[in-house]
């Protein structure tokens, strides 16, 4: 199972690097104005075919790019109804903390769990390579918490219904 | 055994241009001024700070024979600046844009400036001696994005420009009384204000970078998808050679002779490209020594097949399974490079010394010494 | 504390506070609420210091567990053969209360040991209330006495309108569970708890322990149970109880375990939530830290040229800047 999270994060990261070649591109739209293009989706010229990396049928990640902006949705792994809640809850949270997060998108792309959005100015004030680090570890650590906390959850449900049904003996 | 020298002089660069004498440099710093700094024994002063556009300034460039500055900026407008004493006087353009400017450039003879922009035209300016301003005639209808770039021919008519419709389209930009009749250009077509002499549909995405080679023979434009196009006799009947390679695109590019050009990018390290005796033209080498030793097409190779899915074509590459963590590349610039300017020593046609700045705020200053060796 | 304790911590230390200084001049008049909606009022006044009267207030039955004069039935025998002469039970109990009790301080033993072990068993007042008739069903089952409501279902309250489900036998009480919780991630968190006591029962250590069983639909023995204790949110519970689960000692134990099991499991989610809470805010912690390593060191960004640049290196220390 390590094996596919490996390959997956490292197909993401290639694009990454590939994608995330963004430059200041006023609107062609509204004068004056400059808007993530990624977002507008007014001028079809400016944006790239985007990409969709699966890991599996029900984990993937959408790279849609433009030339100003690069938006970056996942879906997250959801086997059963625990893992569902634990990653709705671990999201609810990020997203509350969203402006600690300059490049969380509010809402998640429809059809995905969360999704990232990074632009021209995002990769002014940062490095580009530590910004897909950050990607790329978010994703990893998302994974990882899930499976943490689901494995906790039944640790801890062992140890209580053990110390529950000793009462009887 | 190529970076001579790396200032440090904002957050981030946006463009610059050097004063005729090369003591003093006019930058943008990511913002709506211009600062011009003065090398002054052994640290750069900022002399000047030109304030009066309101919004990102996306062009700088400083004349030559004339000492004349043109500034154009996302704010629609473009200023030419005269040096009037100890200050710089702003002249204001009405170039009639209603979206951005987005690069500008002085003809030859800078009796003309042309300027590309996102209302998917191109500018044209010259000076009215009776009005005391500069009027601007406009070349519609002929892009159908942005225009990115404008290079002119050594001719001072022929104008070359880049747009994020992925094509590169040579003009006309006679104007009469301004240029004389017979200009060494040849039919009566060209002749024609806003005539289009030639239009190349070369790359699948934006392009970017165009430039003449010093004699006007080569026409050379950079495409998104990490590409290069070299075009000859684009006048008469045009020949293109395309050069891919397998690193990260570039924004703008150089010709140091004839036969050699320097492309600058998103790879944060110079590319040197040259063209053989038959005229075949290939990546050489990057300029900057990196710290790490990563084979180049190792990691190329990761992005080609990123890039072709980007693109919406294969192209041919290695299989993605090695983890490769994002490394710096330990070279002079620490991030995206976005402006390549010539420093040549009086008349000389080749370009020995250049400067290149980025949005790491660095400008860092370039010399070819061992330059018949990086033909080899 | 993993095991909810069948004491009241809050009662206890108040009864022993004054049992060991009854001269301090203090009027004392304590309410308390504890899980799942039970309520305790104690009062004691200077001009009557050896005479404690506590009341208490029991969640509301459901109608198929309504309670006989206010009260679980069984549950004033229950009281009496606990607390013998020490307690006088008044009628009608305080205004809003189920139950009031005179305590008689003095006529507690004067043996050490035994005094405790009786506050103690005041201060558990609770469980000899709500859980006599349990008690008593587990008590037939002990002494396999064949009792009047042999395989019929006996509903139980054990939270505010809801009642658990006993079907007492000869040989057996079989204890069904209908759990319901009222946040979504609860209802998540407890079915994958429950489902753990099955697991947990299947491994040789607990071989002795009561049967457990799950299922996300009525067992068979609840036909017959009204509609609304039909559905259950998070499934429902089964346990098997044999004499050897309430022979002796183990009978009380028994007793506050099964009285007590849907707040047990309550319990635990909540503490559950709150570890997942706080993990994942350390996590979102180290995210944000790890963007923050993203950004250029501000120092860095604060050597803007004012004087101090590079001039002329030799590309060996332009490689080291």
């Amino acid at each position: 199972m390590a094996n596919t999270l490996r390959l997956y994060l490292t197909c993401i990261r290639n694009t990454l690097e590939a994608a995330m070649c963004l430059q200041n591109f006023p609107c062609q739209e509204v004068e004056r104005h400059n808007k993530p293009e990624v977002e507008l989706k007014t001028s079809p010229e400016l944006l790239l075919n985007p990409v969709l990396i699966c890991r599996n049928e029900a984990e993937k990640c959408l790279i849609e790019t433009s030339i100003n902006s690069i938006r970056i949705s996942m879906k997250v792994k959801q086997a059963d109804e625990l893992e569902n809640i634990l990653a709705k809850k671990f999201l609810r949270f990020l997203s509350m903390r969203a402006e600690a997060f300059q490049v969380l998108r509010r809402k998640p792309v429809q059809g995905y769990d969360i999704s990232f959005l990074i632009t021209n100015y995002h990769c002014e004030d940062m490095h580009k390579h530590k910004l897909i680090d950050f990607i790329v570890q978010f994703m990893e650590d998302i994974d990882k918490e899930i499976s943490e906390l689901k494995l906790s959850v039944n640790t801890r449900g062992r140890l209580v219904a053990t110390e529950f049904l000793k009462q009887f003996i | 055994m190529a970076a001579v020298a790396v200032h440090q002089f904002a957050q981030s660069i946006t463009c610059h241009a050097w004063s005729p004498d090369q003591t003093m440099v006019a930058l943008c710093p990511n913002n709506n001024e211009v600062h011009i700094y003065k090398f002054i024994k052994d640290r750069w002063e900022k002399l000047h700070v030109l304030y009066k556009h309101d919004q990102i300034i996306s062009g700088i460039d400083w004349s030559i024979r004339s000492n004349k500055i043109v500034t154009v900026s996302h704010d629609r407008n473009s200023y030419v600046w005269n040096q009037e004493a100890s200050e710089w006087v702003p002249t204001l353009v009405i170039l009639r844009l209603n979206r951005a400017a987005l690069c500008v450039q002085w003809s030859p003879k800078e009796n003309k400036f042309a300027v590309g922009s996102g209302a998917k035209t191109v500018c044209v300016c010259y000076y009215e001696q009776e009005n005391n301003w500069w009027v601007s005639k406009l070349i519609r209808k002929k892009h159908n994005s942005s225009v990115t770039g404008v290079a002119w021919h050594p001719n001072n008519i022929l104008l070359a420009t880049t747009s994020t419709d992925g094509k590169c389209r040579v003009f006309s930009t006679f104007i009469k009384g301004v240029d004389p009749r017979d200009s060494g250009a040849g039919s009566s077509n060209e002749l024609k204000f806003g005539e289009q002499i030639a239009q190349l549909d070369l790359s699948f995405t934006w392009a970017f970078g165009v430039k003449w080679s010093p004699s006007g023979n080569t026409l050379a434009y950079a495409g998104h998808n990490s590409m290069i196009y070299f075009i000859e006799d684009v006048e008469s009947s045009p020949s293109a050679q395309t050069v891919a390679f397998r690193d990260l695109p570039l924004r703008d590019v150089l010709f140091v002779s004839e036969r050699m050009l320097i492309g600058v990018g998103f790879d944060y390290n110079p590319m040197v490209f040259a063209a053989d005796e038959t005229g075949l033209w290939s990546f050489v080498k990057f300029l900057d020594e990196k710290k790490t030793t990563q084979s180049s097409s190792k990691y190329g190779s990761q992005f080609s097949e990123a890039f072709g899915k980007l693109y919406g074509q294969s192209k041919q590459g290695a299989s993605n399974d090695t983890v490769e963590p994002s490394r710096p590349r330990g070279g002079a610039h620490e991030n995206c490079i976005t402006c390549i300017v010539p420093l040549r020593k009086g008349g000389e046609t080749v370009v020995k010394r250049f400067s290149t700045s980025g949005l790491d705020g660095k400008l860092v200053i370039w010399e070819l010494d061992n330059y018949i060796d990086l033909l080899q | 504390m993993i095991l909810l304790q069948s004491t009241s911590r809050f009662l206890l230390q108040i009864l022993q506070g004054r049992v060991q200084s009854p001269e301090k001049g203090v009027d004392l008049d304590c309410h308390s609420v504890e899980f799942g909606d039970v309520r305790y009022h104690i009062q004691v006044s200077m001009k009557k210091p050896q005479v404690m009267v506590l009341s208490a207030s029991l969640p509301i039955p459901p109608p198929e567990a309504t309670f006989h004069s206010g009260l679980p039935v069984g549950a004033i025998e229950a009281i009496k053969a606990a607390y013998g002469p020490i307690v006088q039970i008044l009628d009608p109990p305080k205004d809003g209360y189920n139950l009031t009790m005179k305590l008689y301080l003095s006529k507690l033993p004067s043996n050490e040991e035994q005094r405790q072990a009786l506050l103690v068993k005041i201060a558990s007042v609770r469980e000899v209330v709500l859980g006599a008739p349990l008690r008593m069903v587990l008590k037939n089952l002990a002494s396999k006495t064949v009792a009047p409501d042999v395989d019929q279902l006996v509903a139980l309250v054990h939270r505010p309108k809801e009642s658990f489900f006993l079907v007492p036998q000869a040989e057996k009480v079989t204890v069904v569970y209908p759990m319901r919780f009222q946040d979504s991630i609860d209802i998540v968190l407890a079915t994958s708890f429950l489902q753990e006591f099955v697991e947990a029962r299947r491994t040789a250590a607990l071989n002795n322990a009561p049967p457990c069983m799950w299922s996300p639909s009525p067992p068979l023995e609840l036909k017959g149970a009204p509609a609304e204790a039909l559905t259950a949110n998070a499934g429902f519970v089964t346990f098997v109880i044999f004499p050897r689960h309430v022979e002796g000692k183990k009978l009380d134990r028994t007793v506050w375990s099964l009285l007590t099991f849907h707040a047990y499991v309550s319990y635990h989610v909540k503490c559950s939530e709150g570890f997942m809470h706080t993990r994942m805010r350390r996590r979102v912690e180290s995210l944000i830290q790890a963007l923050d390593r993203a950004k250029p060191d501000t120092e860095k960004s604060k050597k803007v040229v004012q004087g101090k640049s590079f001039k002329r290196l030799s590309l060996r220390e332009a490689r080291g800047s």
